[in-house]
């Protein structure tokens, strides 16, 4: 008799509560400020193509490669950013940079100074540093296909050897290339990066 | 000890007061299904009711109207919110905004001593009860954000008084009950309060 009511009793209780059942109940949208000031930064570069980190493979097509960076951009000028024509002759206030982890990351979400990642060989203008490895703490574990926008002050080494840049502002949007509805989760992922940052308007 | 384990530990405690003490005359276990309304910040926190709670009350009969024992409980509260929600948090002196849909989850496990106090004489069909309980809650608050989690568990002092009514069914009784579970702020956290109304079997 006991046991019939521990396995009643159990089983009513046991159905734990709702978890998340489709891919994009796992979307999420972060920004990161540092407690630096954005004042004097106007205008920006960005290199023409999305940057893979990994080898899962899982790459997205050129066509959502030059939404994604459109998108970037658009984000940027309206918020009064300028475009640099030519960062070869003039250099430009910050570099920005999107990145797709193609594998599963460790604490990617880092913040504080960029360090140098030896040998990622970006072809990079002639001045600009190459693509910044990471230094920083770790809070999190990305998922394969998440989306990274990062801005750093390419003017301003952590320890005068070139080898980080200050971290200004970064957005990364969890696992957008992965699974259905791509285009329409990675436009809304990063539209709302920049409206939840409006600190980043000139 | 995560929640599986404290539901398994409980069970395990469940058979084996069952095997070792056997349903004596001078005692019983009262296992009960509970569901909860969360009080005060709890409700500002996972406002639901909750559907989801198991309770295992030991008694020993001092005399006819008078019990002590030991009694566990687990209580689950959930809170979902909005699919595009937006949190703010801070770490390490940068600001971060989290957008994404958010899942709130308490478990609130009382572990207690417990007087039991039975009115009218053992004749009488349906006997009122009141008792209260004193001792510990351990309350784990888990928060998933996309695969952000964030979990904090502690230990509190706990009180819950109940009332209720013993209803001879068989060779067992009926024990519906609501109690009051009080558990006062550990560390930073807020205060824990909510009503549970249960249905128990004693045997």
């Amino acid at each position: 008799m006991f046991g019939v009511g521990l396995t009643v009793v159990t089983l009513l209780a046991s159905r734990y509560p709702d978890s998340p059942v489709f891919v994009d109940e796992l979307d999420i949208v972060v920004t990161i400020r540092p407690d630096v000031s954005l004042k004097g930064y106007n205008d920006y570069f960005m290199p023409d193509t999305v940057i893979y980190i990994g080898d899962r493979g899982d790459e997205l097509s050129l066509i959502d490669e030059r939404r994604i960076l459109s998108l970037v951009n658009d984000n940027l000028q309206s918020y009064g950013w300028q475009k640099e024509a030519d960062p070869e002759e003039n250099g430009s206030d910050v570099l920005v940079f999107v990145t797709v982890l193609n594998n599963s990351q460790s604490g990617v979400i880092w913040w504080d100074w960029w360090g140098w990642w030896p040998g990622w060989g970006y072809p990079c203008y002639p001045g600009y540093p190459g693509y910044p490895g990471w230094g920083g703490g770790a809070v999190y574990s990305y998922e394969v296909g998440t989306i990274l926008i990062e801005m750093i002050d390419p003017a301003q080494s952590a320890d005068g050897d070139n080898e980080s840049y200050l971290f200004l502002w970064e957005a990364a949007m969890n696992g957008l290339i992965q699974g259905s509805n791509v285009e329409t989760r990675y436009t809304d992922g990063i539209n709302q990066a920049f409206d939840d940052s409006p600190y980043l308007a000139r | 000890m995560k929640i599986r384990n404290i539901k398994i530990t409980v069970l395990s405690i469940a058979a084996a007061m069952m095997t070792t003490l056997g349903v004596q005359a001078q005692s019983h276990v009262e296992l009960s299904y509970q569901t909860a309304l969360p009080l005060g910040e709890l409700s500002d926190a996972v406002g639901n009711f909750s559907g989801r709670g198991v309770g295992l009350e030991y008694q020993y009969l001092v005399d006819d109207e008078l019990a002590i024992g030991l009694k566990l409980g687990w209580n689950v509260f959930q809170d979902v919110g909005p699919d595009n929600g937006l949190y703010e948090t801070e770490s390490n002196g940068a600001a971060l905004t989290i957008r994404g849909k958010r899942y709130h989850y308490v478990n609130a496990i009382p572990i207690m001593a417990n007087v039991t106090y039975y009115f009218g004489t053992d004749d009488l069909d349906i006997r009122p009860l009141f008792s209260l309980g004193v001792g510990g809650m351990v309350i784990e608050e888990r928060v998933d954000i996309g695969l952000f989690t964030s979990t904090e568990r502690n230990f509190h002092f706990g009180l819950s008084p109940k009332i209720g009514v013993d209803i001879p069914a068989g060779s067992v009784s009926l024990v519906p009950s609501v109690t009051y579970n009080f558990a006062p702020p550990s560390k930073d956290s807020i205060t824990y309060q909510y009503i549970g109304f249960n249905l128990g079997i004693k045997f």
